[in-house]
């Protein structure tokens, strides 16, 4: 167990200095300054001063492997830059918007979890009648469903024609003044949108998904066997089925996650969520190079955080794999 | 794609796909996608097709295919609008306009045509405006109808050079394995860690204005990675069995039996992640354009309208048409992968 753990991490870790020694490779390679390019991006004026302090703080005064190998010795230390836009430190800014990143992306994660695995139950269930054929084509479409459109759509019909929700934020303006059960239910009111957008999509893959493995399973003698001693239906779907088609479905974490961050960038700013999506964003739009290398690498870390308890997940419900 | 021996595979296929009834109305629906992307300026534009002007024959409506505009019209400055200067400046000619006469570009001022108070900005929905206008007056149906355009294109575009990437880089490592194979599939999951927006806008940054060529360019070199693994697996397998040993053993160069041997037979999995990456594709582009990337603000990209409703949010058409027109065409492109599936599926051959 150990020694496997020691070996992903190495691997991310590998995975992580390639990832960064790409993006920090093809910025320096790209035609013109990038702090002359930061200067006209942006909609701050940048004096000659703050040019000369960009082009140091990118160490484009040096050659550019010298350059990353002392941008990697900060990072090792903890020292992620200055943010040119903001002019804060980047560390401050991703610790700020990693929470409400994470209270959307769990809170998602979570639910179409708890949403599907009945549906998929279900739908294995009632397998070629009507209902589930109906259920099946509407997640189909749901699944196909751009996440955007939907948010859209939703702004529409929820905050827009009747005012039930608010249209984008994080919290009301009158938040201080509220009880800590106002507080929680207004986070939970500013949430019920954008959480609705993350999570449709999963659940329409994940119960498409759960409905096919459990199909499988049912194929399987040890089900026959259970059928034949009498057993209920629930049963045999539940206890027999089901707990041999969690495996596969517990590896769907480790690609939902970096679905769900990708979305981030466009729901978080859709709905001016304070995440890392809409700080990335942001990054973007000012040519924000150290938070743009340092939100890249964020994105990647937690990507990979995301595959190994997955995989660890997988030795947790299959007894047959050992990582010895 | 079938060469020589590969013919029976691909045309197994085809009667199979044809067979499924809802991927192929999906494929027929694509089908009408691109004829709509062909034929736009058919059916909306504000150019004749065809006119009579000063005793020649002029077909103006080329411009939006990217042809030229006569001179004529230009020394009789027609400034790009032409119902009244035709008649004006000759009352002999005649004109055969498309179907509507609207402008994906700009709106109908009043008085382009005798009498007609022209199009306003942010007009619903009406029997003048189908699908109703935008807030600088542009009518909204021919601004989704061209934006199958955009959408075709980049579909086409990104797909063909991630397909072709990632079938050539899926093929060598699948083939060679050993090192060759190391390297590239560290590179495939380097590739698939980083989550995709993130990647995308993280190389638009560099690019110092990033338009819809560069950003068909950047999807097509970030996304072949899933092509790339799903090829190399097949061609792994294909290498192994008997009739590649044959070859080998009659001497054929590793080209030969990689292109004409094993290739032809480890395509099937390579095309229903295209089908499926054109679907993603034309997500991304519409998703950046919402959110200000890529096309510039004339463009009638689906995602360009969308971004005019952020600032009009009581104009439920600008969110509504476009945003149908993203998802009917990401469902085709959805289906039509999923039948290909099933197609090509071994398994599931009769």
């Amino acid at each position: 167990m150990r020694s496997y753990l020691l070996r992903r991490l190495g691997l991310g870790a590998l995975t992580l200095i390639l990832v960064s020694f790409l993006v920090y490779g093809l910025i320096r390679a790209m035609p013109g300054d990038a702090a002359a390019l930061q200067a006209g991006g942006g909609d701050v004026e940048i004096t000659p001063q703050q040019l000369t302090e960009l082009r140091a703080a990118f160490g484009l005064d040096k050659h550019w492997t010298l350059a990353y190998f002392e941008w990697a010795g900060k990072v090792l230390t903890g020292n992620l830059g200055t943010s040119f836009h903001h002019r804060r430190s980047v560390v401050e800014l991703i610790l700020e918007s990693l929470g409400p990143t994470l209270l959307l992306s769990v809170t998602s994660i979570l639910l179409a979890y708890g949403i599907s695995i009945p549906l998929g139950l279900f739908s294995a269930h009632r397998n070629g009648r009507a209902d589930e054929r109906v259920l099946t084509a509407s997640l189909y479409a749901l699944h196909s469903f751009p996440s955007y459109v939907m948010a859209i759509l939703l702004i529409l019909a929820f905050s827009v024609k009747v005012r039930w929700f608010p249209v984008f934020g994080l919290r009301s303006s009158n938040y201080d003044e509220l009880s800590t059960s106002g507080k929680a239910l207004d986070l939970l009111w500013h949430m019920a949108l954008p959480v609705a957008c993350y999570t449709y999509g999963a659940i329409a893959y994940y119960t498409r998904f759960i409905r096919s493995t459990i199909a499988e399973v049912l194929r399987q003698d040890y089900i026959r066997t259970a059928r034949a001693k009498g057993l209920g239906e629930f049963t045999v779907l539940v206890k027999h089925a089901f707990r041999n088609s969690l495996i596969p479905f517990v590896t769907l974490i480790g690609f939902s996650f970096p679905a769900l961050l990708s979305g981030s960038v466009i729901l978080e700013r859709i709905f001016a969520w304070p995440g890392m999506g809409q700080l990335f964003f942001e990054s973007i739009l000012y040519r924000d190079y150290p938070l743009i290398m340092a939100l890249t690498m964020v994105f990647t870390l937690l990507v990979l955080a995301g595959n190994l308890i997955a995989d660890l997940l997988y030795g947790l419900v299959d007894p047959r794999i050992t990582y010895a | 794609m079938s060469t020589g021996k590969s013919v029976g595979f691909w045309r197994e296929a085809w009667r199979r796909f044809r067979r499924q009834r809802i991927p192929f109305a999906a494929f027929l629906f694509v089908g009408f996608l691109a004829l709509s992307a062909l034929l736009a300026p058919f059916v909306a534009g504000t150019k004749p097709m065809v006119c009579r002007y000063k005793g020649e024959l002029y077909s103006p409506f080329v411009a939006y295919y990217g042809g030229p505009e006569n001179g004529v019209f230009f020394r009789d400055r027609f400034r790009g609008v032409y119902p009244v200067p035709l008649k004006k400046k000759d009352p002999e000619s005649w004109a055969v306009w498309p179907l509507l006469y609207k402008d994906p570009y700009r709106r109908i001022e009043s008085g382009e045509w005798d009498g007609d108070p022209g199009d306003k900005a942010l007009a619903p929905p009406s029997s003048r405006n189908l699908f109703g206008t935008d807030e600088q007056g542009r009518d909204v149906l021919a601004r989704v109808l061209y934006g199958t355009r955009i959408a075709l294109l980049v579909g086409v575009i990104s797909m063909g050079i991630a397909g072709t990437l990632g079938i050539l880089i899926g093929a060598l490592a699948g083939y060679f394995g050993g090192k060759v194979d190391l390297v590239i599939s560290r590179i495939i999951e380097v590739l698939m860690c980083v989550p995709t927006l993130v990647l995308i806008l993280a190389l638009l940054s560099i690019i110092e204005r990033p338009g819809i060529l560069h950003l068909m360019a950047v999807i097509g070199f970030t996304r072949w990675d899933s092509i790339a693994r799903l090829t190399r697996g097949e061609v792994m397998r294909i290498k192994a069995s008997d009739y590649v040993l044959a070859a080998r053993a009659l001497g054929a160069s590793w080209q030969r039996i990689l292109f004409r041997h094993v290739l032809p037979n480890a395509l099937a999995p390579a095309f229903v992640t295209i089908a499926f990456g054109i679907a993603n594709a034309v997500l991304i582009e519409s998703a950046l354009a919402l959110l200000g990337f890529g096309s510039t603000p004339d463009s009638p990209s689906w995602g360009r309208t969308l971004e005019s409703w952020r600032s009009n949010k009581d104009c439920w058409w600008l969110a509504v048409f476009p945003g149908t027109a993203i998802f009917l065409t990401v469902l085709a492109y959805n289906l039509v992968g999923d039948g290909l599936q099933e197609a090509t599926d071994p398994r599931l051959r009769d």
